[in-house]
């Protein structure tokens, strides 16, 4: 062990004596991401208000007298009847200009139609709108209950009474008590779909720049030599500078994920995104936080491993970079297989290295993982990190590979 | 004691860089069957024009290279079975050996005295014993960037000499260096044979060897062509000056690639 308590101070000394560094490293990515989660959340917000203070411009065709009465009643809807075929073309134009929103059309002879009691004749209201306009789909949701409202009239009067028609009800009474569902489970699948994902993406990209230089750019810069001439173990240096770097990746992704928190409640007032994220409902307990503990320290350790052996068979920072990018897109993709996958019982996905990483984070979150995909996924993620570290060591020593030579 | 025993040392060329170097052989030998000894209280210099071979053959010797054929060994430790203890006796300087720029001089020579396990009491003593003879207690806290290209080779002078090693292997020592710091380095390595360290320098320049070393050996084309003391060399060539002698040796030696 012989330097390396040296080696891993002087590489954090490195990063924490410059000034441009830390700015770059830890404080403006905790701006940006609540910066971008604000303006995102500020701009969502204002999009939906603005859609729903819309007040929606809807052309009816051939009402009949008593839909009139029903449609009058509704507010936030702006309607015009007309009764020319003519028209009722320059309409639909205007859909799909985005002048107007929906257009409901009432066939001839609808009324003649509804009025036989044995429904002999059954017509068809055809509506119109266009899908890419946010206004013209709210409008169609906005004017749905009106033409229910419509039908449900037409069957009281076909059939003497609403309850005669309806016959039985869903859902009418219960709609809290029907949804079953183990709240921190659900919240665990929502995290548990994105999280593996989001920090796998984070560790990366905070060790991809510090790890490049640590190696590829001291190899450019020449001063890998002297560390070189010191009798230290080379195995010593490759650990120093990989647990270095790891510290600082993990120290960068707690400020992406601290900035990420506490921006969180801004996310949350927007609509749509509390469906999908659920109330956080997430306890740990503390197996799970071991758990999670023991294999976020492997992704980390694994991750700077490869940035790594990338950057050591490099022969320039630049060339580095060029490498390491598709190797991110590889760990993306990875982390992207769970976020997609359902099927978390299949032991292959837990040998797979980088995606059993992911698979587990998730497994932890969802309370689903067992002891043995755990430990499958453990022992794969430092193994394989050892004999990277063992490869690094040996290529420290090639002279090929340090010197070009 | 240092001895070198039939030292080769052969490079594979790629295809590209048989075509940039336009030649027509595969592999390009840099060191060709040297042998030499150097002793302990002596200055030995290894002179040759550039591309003779020097400078791969003081990287052999100092672990950074793997010799193609032949020993070398240090006070009878071989180099290659056992580069550690080798790395512990030896300095080694470079042009090419560069410092990182963003640390100061202070913390860069207490890092490598760190690395070479020496005592902090010692490693002070040490420290203020270089920087007093270099003139580098008023840049000690000064980050390398901020340096003169003469305070940075002094600095990386400073570094390679904090464990006090046994041998030291300066390559082109006064290379950069104006006239005032060239002398202050040159003298150094008086100082340092002196206290009976080896000392190892290589140079194309002949007059420095001559006010310097006790040994020459001439490379030319990877080949040694002259191993001998200074008044050997000019009796033998019939000459009174280090350069008119290189000059003969290499009329004799140097072969234009076709």
């Amino acid at each position: 062990m012989n330097g390396l308590k040296t080696i891993i101070s002087k590489e954090l000394r490195r990063v924490f004596t410059d000034r441009k560094l830390i700015f770059s490293m830890f404080i403006l990515p905790a701006i940006v991401v609540i910066g971008v989660m604000y303006l995102t959340s500020t701009l969502m917000n204002n999009m939906q208000d603005k859609v729903k203070e819309h007040v929606s411009e809807i052309v009816v065709y051939q009402a009949p007298e008593d839909f009139v009465q029903i449609a009058e009643g509704t507010e936030g809807i702006s309607v015009k009847y007309i009764s020319d075929a003519g028209r009722l073309d320059t309409a639909k134009e205007q859909i799909r200009s985005g002048v107007i929103d929906y257009v409901v059309c009432f066939p001839d002879g609808f009324e003649k139609a509804v009025a036989d009691k044995d429904g002999l004749v059954v017509p068809e209201i055809k509506t119109y709108y266009n899908p890419s306009e946010d206004t013209s789909a709210q409008a169609k949701t906005n004017f749905a209950p009106v033409i229910e409202a419509y039908r449900s009239k037409l069957m009281a009067d076909r059939f003497g009474s609403a309850e005669k028609a309806v016959i039985f009800t869903v859902d009418s009474t219960n709609p809290q008590e029907s949804s079953l569902v183990d709240e921190e489970k659900a919240s665990g699948k929502a995290m548990g779909s994105f999280i593996p994902y989001f920090i796998t993406m984070i560790i990366f990209a905070g060790a991809m720049g510090l790890g490049v230089d640590s190696i590829a750019g001291e190899k450019e810069r020449g001063t890998i030599t002297s560390l070189l001439l010191a009798p230290v173990k080379r195995v010593n240096i490759v650990m120093g500078k990989i647990i270095s770097l790891s510290i600082l990746s993990v120290l960068s992704a707690i400020i992406y994920m601290g900035s990420m928190i506490i921006a969180f409640p801004m996310m949350m007032s927007t609509e749509g995104a509390t469906s999908q994220l659920g109330g956080l409902n997430l306890s740990l307990d503390a197996v799970q936080i071991l758990q999670l503990v023991v294999v976020v320290i492997g992704a980390v350790l694994l991750y700077v491993t490869i940035i790594g052996i990338v950057s050591v068979l490099s022969r320039t920072i630049k060339e580095a970079q060029t490498y390491i990018t598709p190797v991110y897109m590889i760990i993306i993709v990875a982390g992207l297989v769970t976020m997609f996958s359902s099927d978390s019982n299949n032991m292959l996905f837990y040998g797979i290295p980088l995606v059993n990483i992911a698979a587990s984070l998730k497994g932890i979150l969802t309370n689903d993982l067992t002891w043995m995909q755990w430990l499958l996924t453990v022992g794969v993620t430092y193994g394989m990190t050892f004999i990277l570290m063992a490869a690094i060591a040996k290529a420290f020593k090639s002279e090929k590979i340090m010197f070009n030579a | 004691m240092i001895r070198i025993e039939n030292l080769t040392k052969v490079y594979k060329l790629s295809k590209r860089q048989m075509q940039k170097q336009k030649t027509k052989l595969s592999t390009k030998i840099a060191v060709n069957d040297v042998s030499l000894t150097a002793n302990a209280g002596e200055i030995f210099g290894l002179l040759g024009p550039n591309g003779a071979g020097k400078t791969t053959t003081l990287r052999c010797l100092a672990t950074l290279l793997k010799p193609t054929d032949g020993r070398i060994t240090i006070d009878d430790i071989d180099v290659v079975e056992q580069p550690d203890k080798i790395r512990e006796k030896l300095g080694f300087l470079t042009g090419e050996i560069k410092l990182d720029d963003q640390f100061s001089v202070n913390y860069l020579v207490e890092f490598f005295g760190r690395l070479h396990g020496i005592p902090e009491d010692i490693l002070k003593e040490r420290k203020k014993k270089l920087f007093d003879y270099f003139g580098l207690n008023g840049f000690m806290d000064k980050k390398i960037e901020e340096l003169s290209t003469g305070m940075k080779q002094k600095a990386a002078i400073a570094v390679c000499l904090i464990h006090d090693p046994e041998i030291v292997i300066f390559d082109e020592p006064t290379s950069g260096l104006d006239i005032v710091t060239a002398r202050l380095v040159l003298d150094y390595l008086k100082v340092l044979k002196d206290e009976g360290k080896l000392v190892i320098i290589s140079t194309h320049i002949m007059s420095e060897a001559e006010r310097l070393c006790d040994r020459v050996a001439i490379i030319i084309d990877g080949k040694k062509v002259c191993d001998a003391t200074l008044p050997e060399i000019y009796s033998q060539y019939n000459v009174n000056n280090l350069e008119d002698a290189f000059f003969e040796m290499y009329k004799l030696n140097h072969k234009e690639e076709a």
